[in-house]
């Protein structure tokens, strides 16, 4: 083998063994959580939750709605009602599955600018409290 | 003389210690001017004279039969037969130059050393750090085993007393193998313990401690739910170690959390703000993993964060939660 072929095996390993695991807990820190607020029909609204591993087991969806909406039914039930901010909770406990979508019913089409989705839960490497805000997509 | 009997090798030639000697002692010469005009010790020049040293190298040879002023063959052993050396039994000479002999008018070459010297210190420098790994994972293996063990204790700074406090105990290991390990938590005076996660091993009244026993391989989770008497005011202070079965150096102590104070905070309410905001009510289902079995009143805890807050009755011991 060749000197030059031996530097070069060399270092491939040296990166290898080395260098790029450095690199992994980078990649642990990739957002895990991810969302989106969507409506279909006249009053149905939605948001997809996905998750994807390490993912948090426990999450807090807040909703707010424009103001005057009339809340007809939620699924899942949501866990907490705010009527003087207009703002809806839910405590998702155990979570297991890579996607989550709450479904909300309405009395009148909701102005989708004017609603916002947040999700909050902690991160599972930093135990940090992490929020995201669901991405508004047109159907 | 044939010079090149082993090829390869230094020549050398076997020399007569006595003649040495004598030739020496006639001319009124010292040990030390024939070891300064070879450049080799006296102690050298000795060991020829004495027999010690039968073969030599032929160019030492040379400079001592000019130290003598006679001719190399005077010097020489007389047997005759021409004899290669055997390099397992050839003998040094203490400096950097002369070697070893033996009979007379035959000259040889030394069979090619073993080991070069260059390659003796390389395996040398090779050797040291391996030695040193090794010995490293002999004597210090276990203590490397006791610095991949974590155990950290998680427990609220404040808590009213009479009211179950939960004691979070987290142990992961980073070995490649599972590990025993008694974990042993020290009660604080006067607090009782109401529940267990998972069940304990062992409970010692005399010193108030409780532990468990068990195989972790890489995390586990540890909750023990105590309460003080409802008149108990002040601090109370937790201490616990872990035990590695393999280790020499024993146990490590529990890090994290070393107190909590009575007062009129919800132990969750970690901001004593006498809300449970979501970050709180979030860090205790981490915590709990939705574990119910330590006793830890989750119920509650929804009600408080669902409410606009809370407020501790210490007559009625309860809280008032406000809508």
């Amino acid at each position: 083998m060749s000197l030059k072929i031996k530097t070069l095996y060399l270092v491939i390993v040296t990166f290898i063994s080395f260098i790029a695991p450095l690199s992994f807990p980078l990649l642990s820190y990739a957002e895990t959580v991810t969302a989106r607020l969507y409506q279909t029909g006249e009053t149905m609204t939605f948001i997809d939750i996905n998750l994807t591993p390490p993912a948090p087991p426990t999450l807090i969806v807040e909703m707010k709605l424009p103001s005057g909406s009339k809340i007809i039914k939620t699924m899942p039930p949501f866990s907490k009602q705010n009527k003087k901010n207009n703002t809806i909770k839910w405590l998702l406990k155990n979570v297991k599955d890579t996607s989550i979508t709450i479904q909300l019913v309405t009395q009148a089409k909701l102005d989708l600018g004017s609603t916002t989705a947040h999700i909050r839960y902690r991160n599972r490497e930093t135990g940090s409290l992490k929020e995201i805000q669901a991405d508004r997509v047109s159907q | 003389m044939n010079d090149d009997i082993y090829p390869g090798g230094p020549v050398m030639i076997k020399i007569d210690g006595t003649k040495i000697r004598r030739i020496r002692e006639q001319k009124g010469l010292t040990q030390l001017y024939i070891a300064t005009a070879v450049e080799v010790t006296t102690d050298t020049v000795s060991r020829w004279e004495n027999k010690r040293y039968p073969s030599i190298k032929k160019e030492n040879g040379v400079k001592l039969a000019q130290a003598l002023e006679v001719t190399l063959d005077e010097i020489l052993d007389s047997v005759p037969e021409v004899q290669p050396i055997d390099s397992n039994t050839h003998q040094p000479e203490q400096n950097n130059s002369a070697d070893a002999t033996s009979p007379a008018t035959t000259v040889t070459r030394s069979a090619t050393p073993f080991l070069s010297l260059k390659t003796a210190l390389f395996l040398t420098l090779m050797f040291i750090p391996l030695f040193g790994v090794i010995i490293y994972f002999i004597y210090f293996q276990e203590d490397t085993v006791l610095s991949q063990v974590i155990v950290k204790r998680t427990v609220s700074a404040n808590f009213i007393a009479g009211q179950p406090l939960p004691v979070f105990v987290h142990i992961s290991s980073s070995t490649d193998h599972p590990v025993s390990f008694i974990l042993r938590e020290n009660l604080p005076p006067g607090a009782t313990v109401l529940a267990t996660y998972p069940e304990i091993s062992e409970k010692h009244k005399k010193n108030n401690s409780i532990q468990w026993l068990g195989n972790i391989s890489t995390s586990a989770l540890f909750i023990y739910t105590i309460s003080t008497t409802e008149q108990f005011s002040g601090t109370i202070l937790f201490n616990g170690i872990l035990k590695i079965s393999s280790s020499s150096k024993g146990e490590i102590m529990v890090s994290g959390d070393q107190n909590s104070a009575a007062g009129l905070h919800h132990w969750a309410d970690k901001n004593q703000d006498n809300r449970i905001s979501d970050e709180e009510i979030l860090t205790i289902y981490d915590l709990t993993n939705s574990n119910q079995h330590a006793e830890i009143d989750m119920d509650l805890l929804e009600e408080i964060w669902l409410g606009d807050g809370y407020i501790w009755q210490p007559k009625e011991q309860q809280f008032s939660i406000l809508e």
